[in-house]
């Protein structure tokens, strides 16, 4: 019985005969059509590869880069790239690639930490004020009609410059920014959720408020919710390397890339390597949580599954 | 009459959010590290004087006392003083203004330019090459970090290039226009003063182009995606079955009621526009708000900080009460609601 409402609840749609459960497409047939929907979606491949290419190097970094990412070698200061220094040399003497290359657990860091703080706290906030409705429903909504009041990036900024300059409190302050986003997606759930039968019926035989939030609610929502988190990821490592930039975020000598992007803006006229290479991973990175985000939209929206 | 209780109600609405928004700048205020007394003062001061300083801003009394006073200033548009420039807040910010202004109507002059015909394209030759070409180009640009696609074109047409002059908002030999905006392509122009103009204009084109870029995919996503689905509905394939021409269904029929949807998200993501333009004033060292901001926090100077977010926050309401506003009075079924 509990298993059959859960699977229910997490399809959400599949009202009408011969529907694809959607609460199921990571099993069985569901699974080889989501393949077939990735395979026919070639720039959400791209999208996957880049960010399994991320992962990948992140996780080898000590054996693909050839320098640490801290080492200093003043005699070789910015110094072109060459075979020796693939990408160049930075004003310190050290090897953009490597820094670059270890610079990805960074970002990993980054993505992986705000979409965890704000998708739980935000999805959660939204769960209740939207399952809940009344006057906790008004306030909590007000609460975020402040929040996004602000432009995202002065937000952050603000917080982070309050905070103090350092990665945590930049992660804090663009993970703080981004909660309203994931609580109204999921209010927005939620009120279609609670009006549903299983939801009814469990109610009716004798589930909790807690219990139907976290059993129904929120694995309802979980398809929307992995959508925006996915392109949050993009969002964050924007933001993040946008704060590291002005400087309020990741310190020297931290490989992270926008304060890199920072150091090598002095040396512009004629170090162009310096700025320039961890730009691009940014970029690429941005653009492959990006797509992936869109392909995975695409993929689980149920009406274009069938 | 509808129009005006709804634009009243949405006036109405806008007070607890800009309540709101003093809350959290004030409670923002007075949570910064240390002392805002001893940042006044700075290391070396005495005791006394530090007390004093403390008086003066009423850091000694409590909290709600505190923030009355700090929202009796706010309607007196006393936002304090700026640490750095030992001037008031708001005097900076007005100065600071125009320049920000000009460069961001401009941007955003350029985005409905470009972004409104190439959504149109995508929408009409949907899944065709063009299609995916201007959609790629769309990602690309919500996928630039600002900060790097600033130096990046610095780098090709000022560096290499030598076409556009860097940083600045007008060239050092020539004197900035005085005139009654403060934007230097109006007053030299109201001025005559074609030599200053060139100059302001050739300074202008590179920081409004970089942060155009990002706001320009957003508009041209919006624009394809809600051209796409007023192609669909059945009033266009009555158009069609009447013979209209595919100019008129595509431009009279379906753009006209494509826009009202994209205006609205226009609005919600202008905050975009905001904060690409700190970046791109910080990099091309452009003399408005954003580069301020980026100043102030540099010198951990509060008062501007939250000065400039306070200004801001009214501002990015006061567009959203706009485009509600003009929302309703192209779409009357919002106003019955």
């Amino acid at each position: 019985m509990q298993k059959s409402i859960s699977t229910v609840a997490s399809a959400g749609g599949g009202v009408y005969p011969g529907a694809p459960r959607r609460g199921k497409w990571f099993k069985d047939k569901e699974l080889g059509y989501t393949v077939h929907l990735i395979r026919q979606n070639p720039l959400m491949l791209a999208g996957l590869m880049i960010i399994i290419l991320l992962v990948v190097v992140a996780a080898l970094a000590p054996w693909l880069a050839p320098y640490r990412p801290t080492s200093v070698d003043l005699g070789g200061r910015l110094s072109p790239p060459s075979p020796g220094h693939l990408l160049g040399t930075d004003e310190m003497g050290r090897d953009i690639f490597s820094r670059i290359v270890y610079g990805s657990r960074i970002s990993i860091q980054i993505a992986v930490t705000v979409v965890a703080i704000a998708g739980v706290i935000g999805s959660f906030l939204g769960a209740v004020s939207g399952y809940v409705g009344g006057r906790l429903d008004t306030v909590m909504m007000r609460v975020m009609d402040m929040i996004l009041a602000f432009p995202s990036l002065v937000l952050a900024m603000v917080l982070a410059a309050v905070l103090g300059p350092s990665l945590t409190n930049a992660l804090l302050a663009v993970s703080f920014v981004q909660i309203p986003k994931y609580a109204r997606l999921v209010r927005g759930q939620a009120l279609v959720l609670r009006e549903k039968q299983f939801v009814k019926a469990a109610r009716v035989i004798g589930a909790g408020d807690l219990w139907i939030i976290t059993r129904h609610i929120l694995p309802g929502s979980l398809s929307a919710v992995l959508v925006l988190a996915t392109m949050g990821m993009a969002e964050a490592i924007l933001l993040a390397a946008s704060l590291s930039f002005i400087g309020l975020g990741a310190q020297p000598p931290e490989p992270e890339w926008g304060a890199m992007v920072a150091m090598g803006r002095d040396y512009l006229m004629d170090q162009w390597w310096l700025a320039t290479f961890p730009g691009i991973a940014i970029f690429m990175v941005a653009v492959g949580f990006n797509i992936l985000g869109d392909g995975l939209r695409d993929i689980l929206d149920p009406r274009l599954r069938q | 009459m509808q129009i005006w209780g709804f634009i009243v109600r949405r006036i109405l609405y806008l007070i607890p959010v800009l309540i709101g928004v003093t809350l959290i700048t004030f409670a923002l205020s007075h949570l910064v590290p240390g002392d805002p007394a001893r940042l006044i003062v700075g290391q070396r001061a005495s005791e006394e004087t530090l007390e004093r300083v403390r008086e003066e801003l009423g850091l000694n009394k409590p909290v709600p006392v505190q923030y009355i006073s700090y929202m009796k200033d706010l309607a007196r548009g006393n936002l304090g003083t700026s640490i750095r420039s030992q001037r008031p807040v708001i005097q900076d910010l007005r100065e600071r203004f125009p320049a920000s202004f000009e460069l961001t109507s401009l941007a955003l002059l350029f985005c409905v330019i470009v972004a409104v015909p190439l959504g149109v394209v995508c929408a009409v030759k949907r899944n065709k090459l063009v299609d995916h070409l201007i959609r790629v180009f769309a990602l690309f640009g919500v996928s630039m970090p600002v900060f790097w696609w600033g130096l990046i074109l610095l780098l090709i047409f000022y560096v290499i290039l030598g076409w556009l002059p860097g940083p600045g908002r007008i060239a050092m030999d020539i004197a900035a226009p005085a005139g009654p905006t403060g934007m230097y392509l109006l007053d030299s122009l109201i001025a005559g003063d074609w030599q200053a103009f060139g100059s302001a204009l050739s300074h202008i084109i590179l920081p409004a182009f970089c942060l155009s870029y990002v706001y320009l995919a957003i508009m041209t996503r919006m624009v394809r995606s809600s051209m796409l689905e007023v192609l669909n509905q059945e009033y266009i394939r009555t158009a069609r079955a009447n013979g209209l021409s595919e100019w008129t269904i595509v431009v009279r029929h379906g753009l006209r009621n494509a826009l009202v949807p994209t205006v609205t998200i226009l609005g919600l993501s202008f905050g975009e526009l905001i904060g690409g333009a700190i970046l791109t004033e910080a990099i091309f060292a452009w003399p408005g708000l954003g580069s301020y901001l980026v100043e102030s926090i540099g010198f951990l100077d509060f008062p501007s900080i939250m000065g400039f977010t306070i200004l801001i926050c009214v501002i990015y309401v006061m567009v959203n009460l706009l485009v509600d506003i003009a929302y309703g009075l192209l779409d009357p079924q919002i106003r019955w609601n």
